[in-house]
């Protein structure tokens, strides 16, 4: 054998040595990829299965993934008494639909100023909504304003005002807006329009995709918050989807503790585990029916953000 | 001047209901922050009310439970950050070096869905799972011969922060990884052929190319969250609570949320808000002086 067939066939070696090393790794990227995948997939299939199990059959064997014993029992009783359901329904919806709607038109407004490079004012506004994000009075005097000052206590507007306006929505928005070219701008206002119509009638049809991604991420804001309700809501009335399974959570469980101390707890027919399951479907249904759909959008949002940092 | 103003006077119009609603939400309640220096009494309003100066401060730093807010605050928040900052990254990375699309969508798809869900749904997850006697762990657990009888995670304080920090990153893995793979998606493809010329594999193209070039969204977001770490969200905390388990689970946010509005000491509250407001800022200028003195660019 020459010198240079026995380096080739070092070579040959070292090369299907890299191959396995490659597909070893390949392997490796997959399986951990995929039980990732089944985490986070798990807890769902949980709930979905134990909100159709017999309670009787959880209160034995506990939660199952395949339900043995299936019932639509918890759903039945959610819906024998539904006004309280539609009605914490009603209010989520409202509030989504009004906070969603204003706080779009509020952004894209002021991300346009922001995004105008004639605008003379530009960074000094840049800064002082800025600004707030780096520091802010704190919830005690933020309360009281509402509260004491504004008299927003217990009122629709108190669960919608809070979150109308967010600097990170500003900056995405606006990266996406100043990538409309000046020229548009410039040749529309040869044509004698002014800036407001501009933003109507240009700006605004040519921003859809950012304005999609920005409503969703404040639909989501607005349908997922419990917490204003929290401070500002004790009108049963007023009770948003999620501050509603909250309280009846709490109520469930203190009910069971009841049960559980006059040691009830396996004769009685009150569905308490899979009617949690069930109302927890319910309060996130739409959005886990949704969510494959409208993905992308979210997506988009966080990376035209993160064109400009 | 006043030609300026009129020339976009259109701009101004645009701009002035965002111009007003930061004065009202955000500037008036910076104002209101005076009531921490007070013995503020709604009815005498905050000129009315009598000036005591660092007082509340002081019986803050004094009290019992000053530590033990720092304590929990601090080691949940480092340990978000130590846990939760990497492990994004690494997916991304991952994802990245999938050759098929099919697999990398599902996957996509199903690790960002947690994100979707509210804090409430997310605890109450954790209740029912997690549950003494009916949760699937206790049953798992029991079955496996692994424990005898109930399982008593959710009022343990020693396991609270394992249970606030590995949820969080459950929810938040995949989200966060979004804005790795963008910038991963900015990698030059040529760099990766020749590294493959030179015989790497994907471990190799993983650390050695594609970690180095995301390098400056790391740091930016890194910046960012050392910004918020006396920043522990009320919310999930809030939820978690239980009275067993207070002694981990009281954090600033919580503390000044039943002191102030369910307690009424509003000047106190306010004044234990603005500590940590200050802090938070403190620590967001230094670590953003400390990026650019290593030679990164900062966020500001």
């Amino acid at each position: 054998m020459s010198a240079s067939e026995i380096r080739l066939d070092q070579n040959l070696t070292k090369a299907v040595g890299q191959q396995t090393d490659r597909r070893l790794f390949a392997a490796i990227g997959y399986v951990v990829l995929a039980i990732l995948a089944i985490v986070c997939l798990f807890p769902f299939l949980l709930i979905i299965s134990s909100s159709l199990t017999k309670e009787s059959v959880i209160a034995i064997e506990g939660f199952q993934l395949f339900p043995t014993a299936f019932s639509l029992e918890a759903y039945g009783i959610l819906f024998q008494y539904p006004e309280q359901m539609i009605r914490a329904y009603a209010v989520t919806i409202s509030v989504t639909l009004l906070g969603t709607i204003t706080g779009l038109l509020l952004t894209a407004m002021t991300a346009y100023c922001l995004s105008r490079k004639d605008f003379k004012w530009r960074n000094a506004f840049s800064f002082y909504f800025f600004f707030t994000t780096l520091f802010n009075g704190g919830l005690v005097p933020w309360y009281l304003l509402m509260v004491n000052y504004l008299h927003l206590k217990d009122t629709m507007l108190a669960l919608i005002m809070p979150m109308l306006f967010n600097v990170f929505y500003i900056v995405v928005m606006k990266s996406f807006m100043s990538q409309v070219p000046e020229a548009i701008v410039e040749s529309a206002k040869l044509d004698g329009a002014g800036d407001f119509l501009i933003f109507i009638r240009l700006i605004v049809p040519l921003s859809k995709p950012a304005l999609a991604t920005i409503g969703l991420f404040l639909a989501l804001g607005y349908w997922n918050d419990w917490y204003h309700a929290l401070l500002f809501v004790s009108d049963e009335k007023l009770m948003p989807l999620q501050y509603y399974l909250y309280k009846m959570l709490g109520n469930l469980d203190g009910m069971r503790k009841a049960m559980a101390e006059s040691g009830a707890v396996m004769t009685t027919n009150m569905p308490t585990e899979s009617l949690k399951m069930a109302m927890t479907i319910v309060a996130c249904g739409p959005i886990l029916i949704a969510y494959p759909f409208i993905q992308k959008y979210f997506v988009q949002g966080l990376t035209i953000g993160a064109v400009k940092g | 001047m006043i030609d300026r103003v009129k020339e976009n006077i259109g701009l101004y119009i645009l701009v002035l209901p965002a111009l007003l609603y930061v004065i009202l939400f955000d500037y008036m309640p910076l104002y209101g922050v005076l009531i921490a220096f007070e013995n503020f009494k709604p009815i005498k309003g905050i000129w009315g009310s009598d000036w005591i100066g660092l007082y509340h401060f002081e019986r803050f730093m004094h009290l019992d439970i000053f530590w033990v807010l720092i304590k929990n605050t601090l080691s949940l928040s480092v340990y978000s950050l130590l846990a939760g900052f990497p492990i994004p990254i690494i997916l991304a990375l991952a994802l990245n070096s999938v050759r098929s699309e099919r697999f990398k969508k599902v996957v996509q798809t199903v690790t960002y869905a947690p994100h979707f869900i509210s804090t409430v749904i997310l605890v109450g997850m954790l209740n029912v799972f997690l549950s003494p006697r009916l949760g699937v762990v206790s049953q798992l657990l029991n079955s496996a011969g692994m424990m005898n009888g109930p399982l008593m995670i959710l009022t343990n304080p020693d396991a609270f922060s394992h249970l606030y920090v590995w949820s969080g990153i459950w929810q938040g893995v995949g989200w966060g990884s979004i804005i790795y793979l963008a910038a991963l998606s900015g990698v030059d493809p040529s760099l990766h052929e020749a590294a493959k010329v030179d015989g790497a594999n994907k471990f190799h193209l993983a650390w050695h190319v594609d970690l180095p070039s995301i390098r400056p969204t790391i740091v930016t977001l890194l910046i960012l969250s050392c910004g918020g770490i006396l920043g522990i969200g009320f919310e999930k905390a809030f939820l978690m609570q239980n009275s067993l388990n207070l002694s981990a689970s009281e954090v600033i946010s919580t503390y000044v949320y039943k002191s102030g509005l369910l307690q009424s000491q509003y000047s106190f509250s306010a004044a234990v808000g603005l500590f940590n407001s200050a802090i938070n800022l403190t620590l967001l200028l230094t670590v953003n002086k400390l990026a650019k003195k290593f030679g990164q660019s900062g966020i500001f």
